[in-house]
């Protein structure tokens, strides 16, 4: 629904002065200590070469490039988790024999971390995308599968009552008293899946592939390029905090203008 | 249909909650109810009042087809009842709308289940909000309205049907004394409006005097009928009889008996 009142208050009460504070003395620190420890700055590249590398003579076409194929990947990778973990999820939510023998295979699947499948899914799936988005899919099933789930057991009793009262059938119950329900729980879960597609195509694109975000931060580590690979870290805490907020956008579209049905 | 047909007719109702589990962790069955016998006449505001667990929600809901009791018989409109009928609109203490639905579809639920809604659907609901003292929320959501609004509405939904018989279990409980107060003139202003028949499950002692025809005391756990008294006013009810020395002598009256119904079974 909202954002929970405890997070709404702590953000209130962080206000902006302190991250202001925060940022200038980070930024400070960036451009004088590497200078300091290193004189050429070969490690840790300084504040102003990093920001050259973002400006307009940086590798934008090389950047650009990388995250559209990283996108992509992770995109469709989260398509994938989040249908097959909305559709597991009601599966597991309504059955309680589905959710005994299948749940405990999907935690155990959840404690794989998503790197340590990805040699695996490049032999399955090649160097391309598909690898990726298959490793992304895994990833972002299982938050997803757990909200539902939970959404689907946790539907609060006195609605169901309600609507049996007033004569609703279990499809009729189903359909306007359960799933409906479920809108704010999936879109939790896909707060969560939605960083982690990320994670996971990148994960997976540093193991082996022949394009993407993953590659190029590789090239710009293999050639010692450290401003450019500042700048292509810099440009994901950019797309992932943008990416985020864009799900909690949706979330309150949908929740707002959802059919009164 | 029989011939002197009752709205609603118990006859030696009874019922108990199964316990579960063996051993000191085990919960031993629960007799809800012991032995209930009761009528209720068309066009009647019966409550039911009675201490706290003494099977008023478990009759309640026995009349709504939501349980199967135990023993004796359940008759709504002459008929045993045998599940929830649609000719039943029920409001219970927690208002239960779906917080996706705006004012007018949280209404119009129990219609949509029995088929397509029509204009006169919704030109009845607009009727009912409106006389709620809902118009202009018609596309509001739960979360936008006061707690006793939302609580209108779920009366308003258990009308919108257009049901025979009215079912109210402690529709006004969460509320704070004042709104309550309102609620219950505006209650006892549909009731009359609408001419249905109601069974109102509550533990204010006011409220079942202001609103009721006939206000019948339960016992303590288990639950049967000790009296019935029959307040001795018009069916329109106003602030200015709750103020009148009649009013707090029925009051009293009921006080009585319900005490006398609770420390009789304690000791």
């Amino acid at each position: 629904m909202t954002v929970p009142p405890a997070r709404a208050r702590a953000g209130t009460a962080a206000g902006w002065g302190g991250l202001v504070v925060v940022t200038a003395v980070l930024l400070a620190a960036w451009q004088i200590v590497p200078s300091g420890v290193q004189g050429d700055g070969s490690s840790v590249p300084k504040l102003d070469a990093t920001l050259k590398a973002l400006g307009p003579s940086g590798e934008w076409g090389e950047y650009l490039k990388a995250l559209r194929v990283t996108l992509g990947e992770a995109f469709l990778g989260l398509l994938i988790g989040l249908v097959a973990g909305v559709v597991l999820g009601v599966l597991l939510g309504e059955s309680k024999i589905l959710r005994q023998g299948v749940y405990p295979y999907a935690v155990a699947l959840q404690a794989l971390p998503p790197i340590a499948l990805a040699p695996i899914f490049v032999i399955w799936f090649g160097f391309g995308m598909t690898s990726k988005i298959g490793l992304v899919g895994a990833a972002t099933l299982f938050p997803i599968l757990v909200s539902t789930m939970a959404g689907v057991a946790e539907t609060d009793r006195n609605r169901i009552e309600m609507a049996t009262a007033f004569g609703a059938s279990r499809a009729q119950i189903r359909m306007r008293v359960v799933f409906p329900g479920l809108v704010a729980p999936i879109f939790s879960g896909l707060e969560i899946s939605v960083v982690l597609s990320f994670l996971a195509a990148i994960a997976g694109e540093l193991i082996s592939a022949n394009a993407g975000v993953g590659v190029i931060l590789q090239v710009y580590q293999r050639d010692f390029r450290l401003a450019e690979e500042f700048a292509v870290l810099l440009i994901l805490v950019a797309v992932g905090l943008a990416l985020a907020s864009l799900v909690r956008v949706a979330r309150h579209f949908v929740m707002e203008r959802m059919p009164d049905e | 249909m029989t011939t002197t047909e009752h709205a609603v007719e118990l006859a030696g109702l009874r019922h108990v909650f199964a316990g579960r589990g063996r051993g000191r962790r085990a919960v031993r069955d629960v007799e809800a109810v012991a032995n209930v016998d009761l009528t209720v006449r068309p066009g009647e505001f019966v409550s039911i009042v009675g201490p706290s667990g003494c099977g008023k929600s478990t009759v309640l809901k026995a009349i709504a087809g939501l349980l199967r009791p135990t023993a004796g018989t359940v008759r709504v409109w002459g008929e045993p009842v045998t599940g929830p009928r649609r000719d039943i609109g029920i409001a219970l203490q927690d208002a239960t709308l779906l917080p996706w639905r705006d004012v007018m579809f949280n209404c119009l639920f129990p219609v949509e289940l029995h088929g397509k809604v029509a204009d006169e659907d919704r030109e009845r609901v607009s009727g009912l909000l409106e006389r709620a003292g809902l118009a202009g929320f018609e596309s509001r959501r739960p979360k936008e309205l006061s707690g006793g609004m939302r609580q209108r509405v779920a009366i308003c939904r258990a009308l919108a049907d257009d049901p025979r018989l009215l079912l109210l279990d402690e529709p006004f409980g969460a509320l704070d004394a004042l709104t309550r107060e309102q609620m219950n003139i505006d209650l006892n202003r549909v009731w009359r409006e609408t001419g249905k028949t109601a069974v109102l499950i509550t533990h204010g002692i006011e409220e079942a005097v202001l609103l009721s025809t006939r206000v019948v005391i339960l016992s303590e756990r288990p639950g049967t009928v000790v009296e019935v008294v029959t307040p001795p006013f018009p069916r329109e009810r106003t602030k200015e009889l709750m103020a009148t020395p009649e009013f707090a002598e029925v009051c009293g009256r009921v006080r009585d008996r319900l005490f006398a119904a609770d420390v009789g079974v304690g000791g």
